[in-house]
């Protein structure tokens, strides 16, 4: 089994297997086309932060353990979930986004649909700290667009 | 997403501040957005410019639309739904489709994109229906179909009706809407007059509906008890009321399940009126749970 060295913005170095390594799509692309058996290979991820790198191969690590049952890996992950706040959750859809884990994408944007359910856009950009890049014109206009399903009776 | 890792390094790098919901990029907003329902997405199109794209994304939308949705437009017009984004299709589909020459209706739940059905009393068949001593049909915008039967008296009372369509996977509950006494509205106010409203605390009706499949349920309604309030201290009469009458079980999205339904109390012994027959319900049961 080969191992790899991922080295993350903050320039702290990960030894991961290919295994692991591997259930993101752009690294298993690029150890494709790298093709080579050494252990010197160092993969530079200058936009995730260490401290979200070591957190994107705990996820990793723990959904190659196959001696972990379906409803164990549940558990975890949404205890692994429960303990993150938004700042984190986003930085980690960024970099599940970018590495193309595909898993870790699904549960943190659901993670953070959960958050913003049910609340206003106004609280929405409070909370999250979120300004409008729209002119008021556009604002009118996307309200006017989407009038069909906030207000029913206007049909 | 398909970046590769020469790109990536390319990226600027040394923000020290993490990156906030609005900097995430418009794919991942598409992904947030499986996860919330079509009123929530379009209120969420108003954040900004990557909340606005993926509130048009028709990935976004196509995740929203039942699988059979096609369905669904073959019963309109193609000029109605050709070019349309998903979003659109689904907007065009949460309002009423009418099929079978307008007597019954299919749309989509505006939160969950699921299944819904009315099909209006003029698409039954209802024994005496044309006998203007027993029935008679009234206009009224308090229908769907804005027309429905009032029953005057009669002693053989019979309404069957049916309905095929390719359901997708689901279980659904049959109601019938039906209303105690005739109303009229006079200068703006809604009043009810019972003088036909006799005989349905003789004996119960009996609801039934069976599926394709051969699935059955069956009910029995005292439909006017204990007069004016039943036990649990709800008004009877005057007021629309869905009558429940069973449940169905869709397993496999595809084919057409075929239902048929019907209310009777044919006990001739005695006369029953003053009845106003709407429609049928078929909904989803989890949409009926919410409602409760």
């Amino acid at each position: 089994m080969r191992t790899f060295q991922l080295k993350s913005s903050d320039n702290k170095i990960f030894k991961v297997s290919e295994e692991i390594a591997i259930q993101s799509a752009v690294i298993k692309n690029f150890l494709e086309d790298f093709g080579s058996d050494s252990d010197e290979i160092v993969i530079p991820l200058p936009n995730v932060r260490g401290r979200i790198l070591e957190m994107m191969i705990e996820w990793m690590v723990k959904h190659v353990d196959e001696e972990l049952t379906k409803e164990e890996v549940e558990d975890w992950e949404n205890k692994f979930m429960n303990d993150l706040n938004m700042e984190v959750t986003t930085e980690l859809v960024m970099a599940a986004n970018y590495l193309e884990v595909i898993g870790l994408l699904h549960r943190t944007c659901q993670s953070i649909a959960d958050h913003i359910s049910g609340k206003s856009p106004e609280e929405i950009r409070r909370i999250l700290n979120i300004t409008s890049d729209f002119t008021p014109e556009e604002e009118a206009e996307i309200r006017r667009q989407n009038g069909w399903v906030l207000n029913p009776s206007t049909n | 997403m398909g970046a590769s890792l020469s790109n990536l390094s390319e990226v600027a790098n040394g923000s020290t501040i993490g990156p906030g919901l609005g900097d995430i990029p418009e794919s991942c907003v598409a992904c947030v957005f499986l996860y919330l329902t079509p009123p929530e997405i379009c209120n969420l199109a108003r954040l900004n410019r990557a909340f606005r794209g993926a509130a048009s994304s028709d990935a976004v939308w196509e995740s929203k639309l039942p699988s059979n949705y096609q369905d669904l437009l073959d019963l309109l017009p193609p000029e109605r739904y050709q070019n349309l984004s998903k979003k659109d299709i689904y907007a065009l589909l949460s309002r009423p489709v009418p099929f079978d020459g307008g007597n019954k209706e299919v749309w989509l739940d505006r939160i969950t994109g699921r299944i819904c059905m009315s099909i209006s009393a003029k698409a039954m068949a209802i024994t005496g229906i044309d006998d203007r001593r027993y029935w008679n049909w009234i206009p009224t915008e308090e229908s769907r179909f804005n027309v429905v039967a009032y029953l005057q008296q009669i002693w053989w009372f019979e309404v069957d009706g049916m309905v095929k369509f390719p359901f997708p996977a689901d279980i659904y509950t049959l109601t019938f809407r039906l209303h105690l006494g005739r109303f009229y509205k006079r200068l703006g106010r809604r009043t009810c007059s019972f003088e036909h409203t006799h005989g349905w605390g003789v004996k119960p009706v009996r609801f039934e509906m069976s599926t394709s499949d051969g699935q059955q349920a069956t009910h029995e309604f005292c439909l006017d008890e204990h007069g004016f309030i039943d036990v649990s201290g709800h008004r009877k009469r005057g007021c629309w009321i869905e009558y429940k009458v069973g449940e169905f079980l869709v397993d496999k999205s595809g084919s057409a399940t075929e239902i048929r339904f019907s209310m009777k109390q044919i006990d001739c012994t005695h006369s029953k009126g003053g009845l106003c027959v709407d429609s049928v319900f078929i909904v989803p049961s989890i949409l009926k749970d919410r409602k409760k």
